[in-house]
């Protein structure tokens, strides 16, 4: 294995960390804490970003040898996501709120490219999480209510929307404050581009404790539009958790914690009434589903949509005809709570077609259920298979594109993860020593990586023909992050250091020899910057 | 049944709905019950009900006492509007058409505010108007035409509390754009029932004392109505030649049932609980008539155009036709309808007056009869399997709706007989009148509300049993008698016809309600739930 350490070819990073904090009368930067943000790939960069320091590092894996930028970003730095469907990451910070000799600093978020590019965007408002739409495109920046603002005043329901497209402007971001009938968002969901009143168009949802509000985000100047999911007097805490789109249709199927009905809201054109008026407005309607719907997924025709949904309350699943709004149940013999459509064959049928797994996570069922989606509402049951697994489903990993779905369960002597072949269904029990929240698949989805938490080992398993193998590295590996947009396929371990500790495996050749450990990359140019000051 | 000429009830917006004529209501069990009648309780009427969804031309309307607004739903495009009525929208109604034409208007009571709200609906919107009624109001009757409509209150429905005041006031509403006015007037006492002359000129409100006439073209004011009462005779002097109580014995407190008000507002008919008597009011000279008909009345009916009146003589199992004017008079125009074997407890006449069907709801007979009313057809025994609970006819006259009673028991209890089975099973059955064909259909709940869409080609019943979770609609195709379940999100409560959108609406019982509508040529459904939070949604 190489190793690289970069830039600290002068210092021993942790042992230099340790020197300058014994220095009396050191300059207070030397206290300040080396802690990042759980890292995120942009493309084939991996981003750092330590709080303390305000900046990011990008770890640019194109080449074989791996560069290292610094990237200034805003103050107090809360989070990084990968920008959804584009080689950047998105730098959420709360900026400053000034004190002796600190000028105070507005919130921001920064765009970081694998290059080191940066560009960022003044938010006004320290909020602390953020959402971004299906391509990428827009960004909502709010305040999620388990975080703390920091400030002394701040406004829960103010959102910044930004176009991540468009450069800083006077009309970007837009923030704004959504209408409150007390509660404050919980998150913040954003349609595809669906034509609404003639027009393509994004909404953003933000999902709050019984009610929902609307953005258009293509005319932000418009107002919003606030839809109710409980009556005053009803008690129940509705709390949004899914939003499904039928961008044929302009119409969106929202399911919600402790309602047994399912909301649907049609886009209806309206004339507006002013400038800044909606030219849409939404038809609101409730499709009973059962009890406790917990997941749910569109199928068919766009002037035969259909809802496949699954209740793990009255234990079945259910068809709803989102034009009759008729709905068939279909019982199950394992209880599901979610639903995964794919396109692939069946033991019976060569011809792919689009059909659905239904299965429940959290430990309550040990046996998943295939639905034939043809016919089901005639045939019901009879469209049913059940396929024991032989021990309780814990997690799932689906990956519908390869035609498999890996499931976690609780160790045993038959192993704690499973690989289900969706056209064959066939169950293989893996031996595993790790947990599936650890497991990753590659960018390119030819196979599953997993890191046992603190262990030495990466494991992985080809989707192709689920051989597994591992690869010894030289330290416990904390996450694995598959790296895109570089030749071949890479992989990259994290290890615990916190001068930064990373080896770059090569998915297609798994060999000690072709992989390569870099460390210290955190401390570049920590002390030139303070040799500067 | 008192439904005279409106026996077939039009449905807002101009559909019919099935009348539920089960024959009388006897209130008072007063005088000598016939030997023949030994035993049988009085036939038993059932009554539509209110608070439900009406549909106009185009729109269903739905009021929503909790939120002083009115849901207006547009049968084409299911989009909601919620308009703001008065305090407690509680009763409403809507107006089928005026002049001819249809309309999409509604009606509704505020029962918090004693006004009435007139709701005007087009694609652009919806109007509203607001007029006073009197306090108390459960109760509205729109005459035909729709220029005017009588709200009162019906102390035999449901209603909000007997008010303090008087129960002897009603208000005439103009309805005509631009003229909507309320009068408030006084009336005989407990006003029970409204009807109109086919001009929709004339009101008639049927009450404890009598017939109040409303002449509408005259009401300019506050004013006495004229009121011709059934009872004492010693008010309004006899002055034609009819006997003032034929020899039939009437406890002074005895009270007029069925009062029918023939088409063209010249007679009131009315009968009276376990008696012989009925009794005519000549609503022109405001004279008063007895006639003994020799044996008690347990039904009468008046023919939809006046012309006759039918007298269920259930102790000499025969039906009296009886011509009107001439049998009022004379005794030997009327023609008797033996139906030996049967039990002739109650008549209920098709829309048109061609035909009849004549049996009984209080005897556990599995049998109706049928009567050619226009020719010369003898009359047929139809074997029904289950008893009688109801009957009501299509506008045509050509099919009609039985409802089945049920003897107590499970119809799914193990090592019962088939004929047992069927005896304790809900059900109905649907008549083919030309070809005297019955279908019978047993359900898995009682059979609720029901409603036959204009034309005739199809009616829809609906099922409702909460505890065995039976929340079904089943659609009728009268020209085949065949039958399709539609299953339902909720329980089902109303169901009328919207015409222009050829869509029947059921309403259902949910917390933020909920319509089905049917497309009844195809059975395609569309359904809407949460009107409330339609009515909430802020922009």
């Amino acid at each position: 294995m190489n190793v690289t350490i970069p830039s600290l070819n002068r210092y021993q990073g942790v042992a230099l960390t340790l020197a300058l904090a014994a220095c009396a009368d050191r300059d207070p930067r030397y206290a300040l804490s080396m802690e990042t943000l759980p890292p995120v790939a942009a493309g084939s960069a991996l981003v750092y970003v330590q709080p303390a320091l305000s900046r990011a590092t990008v770890v640019d894996l194109t080449q074989d040898t791996p560069a290292v930028r610094q990237v200034a970003v805003g103050g107090d730095p809360v989070l990084v996501n990968a920008r959804v469907a584009h080689d950047e990451a998105l730098v959420l910070s709360r900026g400053q709120r000034g004190a002796a000799g600190v000028a105070p600093a507005p919130a921001s978020l920064t765009g970081i490219t694998a290059a080191g590019a940066a560009r960022r965007w003044t938010l006004g408002s320290p909020f602390n999480a953020l959402a971004q739409n299906g391509d990428g495109r827009y960004g909502m920046a709010y305040f999620n209510r388990s975080a703390s603002a920091g400030r002394l005043l701040f406004n829960p329901n103010e959102v910044a929307v930004v176009d991540l497209d468009r450069a800083q402007g006077p009309s970007n971001p837009v923030i704004r404050t959504v209408r409150s009938f007390g509660g404050v968002p919980n998150g913040v969901v954003f349609s595809p581009t669906m034509t609404v009143a003639g027009e393509p168009r994004t909404l953003a949802v933000v999902l709050s404790d019984a009610y929902v509000t609307l953005l258009d985000l293509n005319h932000p100047e418009r107002s919003e539009v606030t839809v109710r999911l409980t009556l005053p007097e009803d008690p129940r805490a509705v709390a949004p958790a899914q939003v499904v789109f039928d961008t044929d249709n302009a119409t969106m199927y929202l399911r919600a914690d402790q309602s047994n009905d399912l909301y649907v809201l049609r886009l209806v054109t309206v004339t507006p009434e002013s400038p800044t008026a909606n030219d849409f407005r939404p038809a609101l309607n409730q499709l009973a589903a059962g009890v406790r719907p917990a997941d749910l997924a569109l199928f068919g025709e766009p002037n035969a949509r259909k809802l496949l949904v699954v209740s793990p309350g009255s234990r079945d699943a259910r068809v709803i005809d989102t034009v009759a709004n008729t709905t068939t149940v279909v019982p199950l013999d394992a209880v599901a709570n979610r639903v995964l459509l794919f396109n692939g064959p069946s033991p019976r049928s060569p011809a792919p077609a689009l059909r659905a797994l239904l299965y429940a996570t959290a430990g309550v069922a040990s046996a998943v259920s295939f639905v034939e989606l043809t016919d089901i509402e005639s045939r019901r049951s009879q469209n049913v298979e059940t396929l024991q697994l032989g021990r309780v489903i814990n997690q799932a990993l689906p990956l519908p594109e390869r035609g498999v779905v890996m499931f976690g369960h609780p160790t045993s002597a038959t192993g704690s993860l499973s690989l289900l072949d969706l056209g064959r269904r066939t169950a293989a029990p893996i031996f595993s020593e790790v947990a599936l929240e650890s497991a990753r698949f590659d960018d390119d989805q030819q196979a599953l990586w997993v890191a046992p938490p603190s262990g030495e080992r990466l494991g992985y398993i080809e989707l192709n023909n689920f051989r597994p193998g591992e690869l010894r590295l030289d330290a416990p590996i904390v996450d694995v992050i598959p790296v895109a947009g570089v030749a071949g396929r890479r992989v990259v371990a994290l290890h615990e250091a916190s001068d930064g500790w990373i080896t770059v495996v090569d998915g297609t050749d798994v060999t000690r020899e072709r992989s390569r450990s870099l460390r210290g990359f955190l401390l570049t140019g920590l002390l030139d910057e303070g040799e500067a000051r | 049944m008192g439904c005279g000429s409106d026996s077939a009830d039009s449905a807002p917006g101009g559909g019919q709905v099935f009348t539920v004529d089960a024959g009388s209501n006897a209130r008072f069990d007063v005088g000598a019950t016939p030997a023949v009648d030994a035993g049988l309780p009085p036939e038993i009427e059932e009554q539509r009900v209110f608070e439900t969804p009406q549909a106009g031309s185009r729109f269903v309307y739905v009021a929503n006492p909790r939120r002083d607004n009115v849901a207006v739903i547009d049968s084409r495009t299911l989009a909601i509007t919620s308009v703001e009525a008065g305090d407690g929208p509680t009763y409403l109604v809507t107006v089928p058409e005026r002049g001819g034409t249809p309309v999409d208007e509604a009606l509704v009571i505020n029962v918090n505010a004693s006004t009435a709200t007139l709701l005007r609906s087009t694609t652009a919107g919806t109007t509203t108007t607001q007029m006073p009624v009197v306090a108390g109001a459960n109760a509205i009757a729109v005459a035909p035409n729709g220029h005017y409509a009588v709200v009162y209150l019906d102390t035999s429905r449901p209603n909000q509390g007997v008010p303090a005041g008087s129960f002897q006031e009603v208000a005439v509403l103009r309805l005509d754009p631009g003229m909507e006015r309320g009068l408030l007037l006084s009336v005989g006492f407990r006003p029970i029932n409204v009807q109109f002359s086919a001009d929709g000129e004339t009101g008639f409100v049927i009450t404890e004392d009598g017939v109040s006439i409303l002449r509408f073209a005259s009401l300019t004011g506050p004013a006495l109505v004229p009121t011709v009462s059934f009872y004492d005779d010693s008010i309004v002097a006899p002055s034609d030649a009819g006997v003032a109580d034929a020899g039939a014995v009437l406890p002074r407190d005895a009270r007029a049932q069925d009062v029918s008000v023939t088409r063209d507002g010249r007679f009131a008919i009315a009968r009276f609980a376990d008696s012989p008597a009925m009794r005519v009011v000549d609503l022109m000279r405001r004279t008063v008539q007895t006639i003994n008909l020799g044996t008690a009345i347990t039904d009468l009916d008046v023919a939809p155009d006046g012309t006759f009146a039918l007298a269920a003589l259930r102790g000499e199992s025969r039906v009296l036709r009886i011509p009107i004017p001439g049998g009022l008079t004379d005794p030997a125009l009327r023609r008797s309808i033996d139906l030996p074997g049967e039990v002739v407890g109650s008549i209920t006449m098709s829309p048109d007056g061609a035909r009849a069907l004549v049996y009984s709801t209080a005897a556990m007979t599995e049998r109706a009869t049928l009567l050619d009313l226009a020719g010369t057809t003898p009359p047929a025994v139809l074997r029904l399997r289950k008893t009688v609970r109801a009957v009501a006819f299509a506008p045509g006259g050509e099919s009609a709706l039985i409802v089945h009673g049920r003897s107590e028991g499970s119809s799914t209890e193990p090592g019962i007989d088939l004929e047992t089975q069927i005896d304790r099973a809900y059900g109905y059955s649907l008549l083919n009148v030309a070809e005297r064909f019955t279908r019978l259909q047993l359900t898995p709940a009682e059979v609720g509300p029901f409603a036959l869409v204009p034309g005739g080609t199809h009616a829809f019943v609906l099922l409702r049993d909460d505890s065995r979770r039976v929340s079904l609609a089943q659609r009728i195709t009268l020209a085949s008698l065949t039958i399709q379940d539609l299953a339902l999100g909720s329980p089902p409560v109303s169901v009328g016809a919207v015409p222009a959108t050829e869509r029947a609406f059921i309403g259902q019982d949910h917390p933020e309600g909920r319509i089905t509508f049917v497309d009844w040529n195809t059975g395609a459904q569309q359904s809407i739930t949460g009107f409330e939070l339609n009515s909430r949604i802020v922009e």
